[in-house]
């Protein structure tokens, strides 16, 4: 898999691929600063290089099995 | 041997057609006349060990000597359209698969010569071979027109394949070109393989060496910043500088032999000089205090990145130290 270049640093496509978003700021942090724009353009760019959807957003809960609930009024 | 020999003039006339012997090229000092004939193809691939070098002295009715360049590699697979050649140095190359027929290699060009090469492999596929620096150092064919005025020009790129090769010669590592074509006939017609040696071998510029330039307050980061010299020049300079600023060029190791993961390369100027900062996954990176190797991928992996850096030592790495 080709390196993805951002900001002239040719970052490891492969790597960044099998890494969360919170990981890949751990690892990339420092080549980009305390930019987050820059960081998430980065992960962007990586995982769409890799053909995967880059997911933010921290997901505290587990989703809920709509087939596990029950209907208000039971 | 000088190129305007009359024995040679008359050898190459008889043999393209040429009347005359109009073939003093100013600039080029000998060259290198390669009209091999099928035998030698034939041979060669039938016989996938047989020695190139003999099959060429052998077979080859018009070589002369000193003007031969010299075959040092063995074919050791034909078994495919592609020939492959193992140099002394246990190397191995494999040339353009369905092109070349016809193989030699021409001693000791500099390395501006061999970026040229690389050059016009990445452009149009158009021409494969034309080398021409600012000091007269030339490598193409040479081409006569009707008027009879004298050109060097590329070889055709869809008959001729050309790449750069590392070799033994019995006495020393050389860089040299490696040049295979499908069609004696390229050859005939006024064209002829030219070659200037108005090169210093002694300086002939070579990857051998990786210094580290300088470690920066990144390096508690995983950071490492690399110059990679070629000769006297910093490669960062040079034309492909880019190609080293890649993940795959470079590797990491562990004192145990672990491989560390490189998550990113860069080229930054530190220091007045540019170096690659190779940055290293945490992931068994070691602790402090920890040794690690920094060092450039083998030469056979960097050939597949297409990175002209034959004459590059794998030996050399950089010994580092986490902090």
């Amino acid at each position: 898999m080709k390196d993805t270049k951002v900001n002239g640093t040719s970052l490891n496509t492969a790597f960044v691929a099998t890494l969360s978003w919170p990981a890949f700021k751990a690892e990339y942090g420092h080549v980009y600063g305390s930019d987050e724009k820059v960081l998430k353009y980065a992960y962007t760019l990586c995982l769409e290089a890799a053909g995967l959807k880059p997911v933010f957003k921290k997901i505290d809960t587990a989703p809920v099995n709509p087939s596990t609930t029950t209907e208000e009024g039971d | 041997m000088p190129f305007a020999d009359e024995t040679f003039c008359q050898s190459s006339a008889k043999n393209t057609g040429m009347e005359g012997c109009p073939l003093v090229i100013k600039s080029i000092k000998q060259a290198i006349w390669a009209p091999l004939d099928t035998a030698w193809d034939a041979a060669a691939r039938a016989t996938p060990t047989t020695t190139l070098k003999a099959l060429l002295l052998a077979d080859n009715p018009n070589a002369r000597g000193a003007l031969m360049p010299k075959m040092i590699a063995e074919v050791v697979d034909s078994s495919t359209d592609a020939l492959k050649v193992q140099w002394a140095n246990g190397s191995e190359k494999t040339t353009k698969a369905s092109q070349p027929k016809y193989t030699f290699i021409m001693d000791t060009l500099d390395l501006r010569a061999l970026e040229a090469v690389q050059q016009y492999n990445d452009s149009e596929n158009e021409y494969g071979l034309f080398l021409v620096d600012e000091q007269d150092k030339i490598l193409g064919t040479k081409y006569i027109d009707d008027s009879g005025e004298e050109f060097i020009r590329p070889f055709n790129y869809v008959e001729t394949f050309a790449d750069t090769v590392r070799f033994y010669n019995g006495e020393a590592q050389k860089i040299g070109v490696m040049v295979s074509f499908s069609k004696p006939e390229q050859f005939n017609n006024g064209n002829m393989l030219v070659w200037d040696t108005g090169i210093d071998v002694d300086a002939l510029p070579r990857m051998n060496s990786l210094v580290l330039s300088q470690k920066t307050a990144a390096d508690a980061s995983r950071v490492v910043d690399v110059k990679v010299m070629v000769g006297k020049t910093n490669f960062a300079t040079t034309r492909n500088a880019d190609k080293l600023a890649v993940t795959g060029a470079w590797k990491g190791t562990t004192a145990t032999g672990a491989a560390l993961t490189v998550s990113s390369v860069s080229k930054v100027l530190v220091g007045g000089e540019y170096v690659y900062r190779v940055t290293f996954s945490a992931t068994g990176y070691p602790s402090s205090a920890g040794v690690f190797y920094v060092n450039l991928v083998a030469p056979s992996a960097l050939d597949a990145l297409t990175l002209p850096l034959e004459g590059y030592e794998s030996a050399g790495y950089l010994s580092q130290t986490a902090v």
